[in-house]
């Protein structure tokens, strides 16, 4: 505790918790958290990156199917590698955090899951998503799959245009309670 | 083609003609900002051009001063021009097929609108957050400084300031929320000079401190959480499923806190200051007590009867209502209790039966909430790819069957099977409370009546069968559910767990009635005597022995939770599946009875601890013992379930449950308060004819004394029947009105739910006429013949060497064109990827939001393409039009205007077409062939123009033509035709006045814009090779 909390003055953690919903110890948590993936931080100081690998090494991340989208999320590299610096990676677990609000969550799982980006979760993104949630079970069936897209769109395509936008994808997450608890990662 | 020639030539004097009135016509000339003669679009900013189209207009302006003035002219008229386009909208799917609900939706949008204004504007920033996920990510880094002051500008318009707990919920990044904060401080900083009023800079201040102070006790109470080291690893390994029981376990012990503090403090305490002599003083404590309650523990502070009915008095001249404290604090923990218990029901509730649809959204959940992002091992990642593919699986099947409905046969043989279970269920509970009820009438005489005795056995016997029934009956219960083929697996859970409950419920409601029933509550010594008990030395005080009861039922029940249920059910099966029998399963979490086992105890707790005020302490104690003990035991010996648990509704059950244990628990109690006689030999209320009767004394006390007299009269103004009757009369019509609006917005909800699907219907439809417009372009590159569909790339060299000529020709005014001409690939493929990621957003849900910076970036990245820009906005306005918050014109309107305003100045083909429009008033050809050959159509388009005054269209009737051409999909049509039509108009002059507006109508309805130039540009072509 002592080396972390010298490495933030009180007005870095205050406005930390302010912009975040942690609490100025939890802040530090993190920041403990963010060390013991790479013990070299500590000497770097604050402004080092992590690379995308490393912060995959946390334990949530690590075997999550979606980890290195939400490293990409979360990043603010300009080069665009995924790397993460503690700043980020408070995002992060903010935005993880029981006390974000479900919009924020919904918001930040859309990008997770838009895989290519485009602002839509179209059949694509969809296709991945299923086979990275099945994994290592093995992929589904190619007519299962067809299949499941279609019941999908179904429930979810409001507007019969084959791809999901955000509102969408708000709305029909506002009808799953189970988001709100597997969106959650604990500190 | 000469007489074309010669015909053009005359158009074009003549136009110049008009055009020159036009300028000595206009009074302030044209140097002016583009901008700045735009009456009607005063919300509009900043159209984007991209830079060289900023050159040529400001060059262009110069020379062609009468295209602007043109354009002014039209401009006066836009706002006629935006009713019109909101009729030629009527056309769309959206409005015919909803015309029924349409207009009652529209006006029920708008006041849901106004009801939830305060909701959506708490939602600030949102156009600018939909920009930010317009843009590709590196553009938001790039843009930083940028975004933050759009979105600090935002959240200040639509508050007033920038709150702090506002920026936490933006989802952007800490530079970005950064840069936000300081712009708000050094605003406020700022504004620290202007003069304020003392009493509103206190009442800032006042608001600051609380805000402060409300968060910090927010965070305090966040971050202070119980165990939370111990949830995360369970969660961790077993998912939230389990979790979700370690998490009520946690709060069953948080409330059971208040009551021990409440109980000790006001009840206890107090009694231990002033202790009672003991009327047994031989009894010793042997150890045996702690099993069963009995002998020594009877006289303490453990239970009811101990306690004291005078006034404590230690301190002289201080006094301490024992009797009235002992009723206020049970009171006050059930008042606490019931608010906490309907508070976390109800947002419980709130957030798990959003919608009555549940069952829908069954592949929504399994495909995007199904990941666990908690879990940290890996055996369990592995575990849940397989869970999600097998699930994935079966509700795939499950979707399959049912669409095959059972037959009658298989229905009658499912109810009757189901009528069997349940006859089944009642008996087996109707049972086992037959045998508590006759069990304790023969223990009761055996513990009366042989008190010198060793007792240990018949006085736990009940406990321990109670016990042993609710452990078996669950496992009958379960297994003859799963025989009654309930459709889904959930449901199977549901009856499941209430026939678990029921049973519960059934056998705490024996006893209870057992010891409450009339000829218990006696006079000492009448009943025994009649039993021929020989020796009577206890006191009949049957609020001790129920508590006693359930002080016995509590420890038997946390001593089988901890034998029975956890350590077989889960030690010994693992040991016996790891080394003894190979094919026994692995031992998994039950997490529906482990949680039925709390609901149970807490019961207990709640009915015993007005008898047993103790009972809170030893209850608040199990729990925490309950929480390691589990903790390790699954850790150590359970597997992570198979199927995956949908944690958040059956919470939602269990609260529930929870809530109306509680609620029959607190119905038993006011029974007891209100209707029972309290035993006349012991306890706090000894001598009364009823427990509540405290309260009344003590209201007459108040009354006595004047200083307290209005006190007195407001209790029993509020206990007054008449206060109830009012109080009961608003709730009720409170419900009703709930109910009524709910009612109302859930009709709403289904018919926005209708628009949304017609609005898509619209995209389709507008996407064909895209496809049309492309297609034609494909036809006129072939010079009217059917071309070849699907390659349309090669249109586009011929239409821009046409645009070629057209700018070289030596009689297009105003010498070259200078702008880039339309340049574009026009495939509809093209027009479908650019516009679908931008546009088809704006209809969907969020078409009560702004979309102005949604069309500003859409403008941004196609302004290099005027006819995809076209398109768009085409497919813009829809959304706009059907936006009941949108106050804004779309920006990019008048740039486009002034274009194709340009556009129609330099090109011949044009100025024909205006001259021909303007002298013979005759509609286009296209249009007219178009009328004959759909007389409906025609007829519809009659009955609108008739309801329109015709001035409306002098601006823009000129561009009728270009537009309905490239509306046409006709490619066979002929000048023979098109002069025959002409003819016919001719002869009847009134008539085509009507065609041309109908033209108009045309011209919208495929453009919505009837001033756009491009999407005619074909049809220009095509009169130029006509000619």
């Amino acid at each position: 505790m002592g080396a972390s909390s010298s490495v933030f003055t009180n007005e870095e953690l205050q406005e930390y918790s302010e912009l975040t919903f942690f609490s100025k110890k939890e802040v530090i948590h993190v920041f403990e958290k963010f060390v013991e993936l790479d013990p070299e931080i500590l000497a770097n100081r604050k402004g080092y990156r992590l690379s995308m690998e490393k912060v995959c090494q946390m334990p949530e991340l690590k075997v999550n199917p979606f980890s290195d989208r939400i490293c990409r999320v979360f990043s603010t590299s300009e080069s665009f590698d995924g790397s993460l610096s503690f700043e980020d990676f408070l995002d992060m677990m903010s935005v993880f955090s029981d006390q974000a609000p479900k919009g924020l969550k919904v918001e930040y799982a859309f990008k997770v899951y838009d895989f290519n980006e485009d602002d839509l979760l179209d059949t694509e993104d969809i296709e991945m998503i299923v086979t990275r949630l099945t994994g290592s079970a093995g992929a589904l069936e190619e007519n299962e799959m067809e299949q499941l897209l279609m019941n999908l769109m179904q429930e979810a395509d409001l507007d019969d245009d084959g791809q999901l936008s955000y509102a969408e994808f708000e709305h029909v997450i506002s009808k799953s309670p189970d988001f709100l608890n597997s969106f959650k990662i604990r500190l | 083609m000469a007489s074309a020639d010669e015909d053009f030539d005359q158009i074009l004097n003549s136009l110049d003609g008009e055009l020159n009135e036009y300028e000595t016509n206009t009074p302030d000339g044209y140097s002016q900002d583009e901008h700045a003669y735009d009456p009607d679009f005063s919300t509009y900013q900043r159209p984007y051009y991209g830079p060289d189209h900023h050159l040529h207009s400001n060059d262009l302006a110069d020379q062609n001063g009468a295209n602007q003035t043109l354009m002014r002219n039209r401009m006066k008229n836009a706002k006629e021009l935006y009713e019109g386009i909101e009729d030629t909208m009527m056309e769309l799917p959206s409005r015919t097929l909803g015309r029924r609900g349409g207009a009652h939706v529209k006006d029920a949008a708008n006041h849901f609108g106004t009801l939830s204004r305060n909701t959506f504007s708490r939602r600030f920033g949102r156009s600018t957050l939909r920009r930010q996920r317009l843009a590709s990510h590196e553009e938001i880094l790039r843009n930083e400084t940028n975004l933050a002051n759009d979105i600090y500008t935002e959240m200040k318009d639509s508050h007033g300031e920038v709150k702090s707990e506002e920026l936490r919920e933006l989802p952007m990044n800490m530079g970005i929320k950064r840069k936000i904060k300081s712009q708000a401080l050094a605003h406020r900083q700022d504004g620290k000079n202007k003069n304020v009023g003392c009493f509103k800079i206190w009442k800032y201040k006042m608001s600051m401190k609380w805000r402060h102070f409300k968060e910090r006790t927010k965070k305090t109470i966040g971050s202070a959480k119980l165990w939370e080291h111990h949830l995360k690893q369970v969660e961790g390994n077993f998912g939230s499923g389990v979790g979700s029981y370690f998490t009520f376990l946690r709060g069953l012990f948080l409330l059971s806190i208040p009551s021990f503090v409440l109980n000790f403090a006001f009840i206890t305490i107090p009694q231990i200051i002033e202790p009672v002599p003991r009327t047994n003083p031989d009894v010793q404590f042997t150890g045996e007590e702690i099993l069963t309650g009995a002998n020594w523990l009877t006289e303490t502070i453990m239970y009811y009867g101990y306690y004291t009915n005078q006034l404590i008095q230690t301190i002289p001249g201080v006094y301490y209502d024992m009797p009235l404290a002992y009723l206020l604090a049970t009171a006050g923990y059930f008042l606490l209790c019931l608010i906490l218990l309907v508070k976390s029901t109800a947002s419980n509730f709130r957030q798990s039966f959003v919608d009555k649809q549940e069952d829908r959204s069954n592949f929504i959940s399994k495909v995007f909430c199904s990941w666990d992002f908690g879990i940290t091992s890996a055996t369990a990642a592995k575990l849940q790819h397989r869970t999600i593919k097998t699930e994935l699986q079966e509700i795939l099947s499950e979707r399959k069957m049912a669409t095959q409905k059972r037959s009658a046969c298989e229905k009658f043989e499912v109810y009757a099977f189901r009528i069997v279970t349940w006859a089944i269920f009642l008996g087996l509970t109707a049972g086992s409370m037959a045998l508590v009820y006759f069990l304790e009438s023969i223990f009761i005489e055996e513990i009366k009546c042989n008190l010198s005795g060793v007792a240990v056995l018949p006085e736990i016997a009940l406990a321990l069968i109670v016990s042993t029934i609710n452990l078996i009956m669950p496992i009958i219960f379960n297994a003859i559910t799963v025989f009654e083929k309930y459709k889904y697996p959930r449901h199977q859970l549901y009856v499941a767990v209430f026939r678990n409950f029921l049973l519960k419920m059934g056998l705490l409601a024996v006893i209870c009635a057992f010891w409450t029933a009339s000829d218990l509550i006696q006079t000492p010594g009448s009943k025994n005597d009649t039993k021929n008990c020989s020796q009577n030395v206890i006191v009949d005080c049957w609020e001790t022995d129920l508590g006693q009861e359930a002080y016995r039922l509590v420890i038997i029940d946390f001593l089988f939770s901890i034998i029975f249920s956890t350590f077989c059910a889960e030690f010994l099966r693992k040991i016996f599946a790891t080394y003894c029998c190979e094919g026994l399963k692995q031992p998994e979490f039950s997490i529906v009875n482990n949680v039925m086992d709390l609901i149970y105890g807490q019961t207990l707790c709640w009915i015993g601890v007005f008898f047993s005020p103790l009972l809170a302490l030893i209850v608040t104690f199990k729990y925490f013992l309950m929480f390691y003990i589990k903790k390790i035991s699954v850790m150590q010996n359970c597997v992570p379930p198979s199927k995956r648990w949908r944690a958040a509704q059956t919470r939602t059950i269990f609260n529930f449950l929870l809530l109306l244990s509680f609620l029959l628990s607190a119905a038993f109690l006011c029974v007891v308060v209100f209707r029972l006689t309290p035993s006349e030999s012991c306890g706090p209320y000894r001598g009364l004819p009823h427990t509540y009767d405290v309260i009344v004394t003590g209201i007459d006390d108040l009354a006595g004394n004047k200083t307290t007299q209005w006190l007195a009269g407001i209790i029993t103004f509020v206990g007054s029947v008449w206060f109830l009757d009012a109080v009961v009369a608003g709730l009720a019509v409170a419900v009703a009105i709930n109910h009524a609006t709910s009612k109302g917005y859930r009709a709403l909800s289904e018919a926005l739910r209708g628009q949304i699907k017609l609005e898509g219907k619209d995209k389709a439809l507008l996407l064909t006429w895209l496809q049309n417009v492309s297609k034609q372009a494909n036809q006129f590159n072939n010079f009217g013949g059917p071309g070849p569909s699907g390659n349309i790339n090669h249109v586009v060299p011929i239409l821009s060497r046409h645009r070629d000529s057209i700018n070289s020709a030596p009689s297009s005014r105003g010498g070259s064109v200078r702008g880039n001409p339309p340049q574009s690939v026009l495939t509809a493929s093209d027009v479908l990827t650019h516009v679908d990621p931008h546009h088809l957003q704006s209809g969907n849900l969020a078409h009560m939001e702004l979309h102005q910076a949604d069309s500003e970036s859409s403008h941004r990245s196609v302004h290099k393409d005027p006819l995809l820009r076209q398109a768009l906005h085409n497919q813009q306005q829809q959304p706009y039009m059907d936006n009941p918050y949108t106050t804004s014109q779309d920006p990019a309107e008048v740039a486009s205007s002034y274009e194709a305003s340009l556009y129609q100045q330099q090109n011949p083909a044009y100025q024909h077409q205006h001259y021909q429009k303007s002298n013979s008033a005759s509609p286009s050809p296209v249009a007219a062939r178009r009328q004959h050959k759909d007389p409906l159509y025609q007829k519809a388009l009659e009955n609108r123009s008739q309801q329109r005054p015709s001035s409306m269209f002098v601006g823009s009737s000129k561009y009728a033509f270009e537009a309905s051409s490239s509306d046409s999909d006709d490619e066979s049509y002929s000048i023979p035709a098109w002069k025959k039509t002409l003819q016919q108009q001719q002869q009847r002059p009134s008539s085509s006045q009507e065609i041309e507006m109908s033209q108009i109508q045309n011209t919208r309805s495929s453009q919505m814009r009837p001033q756009s130039y491009y999407m005619g540009q074909s049809g220009q072509d095509d009169n130029e090779m006509l000619f």
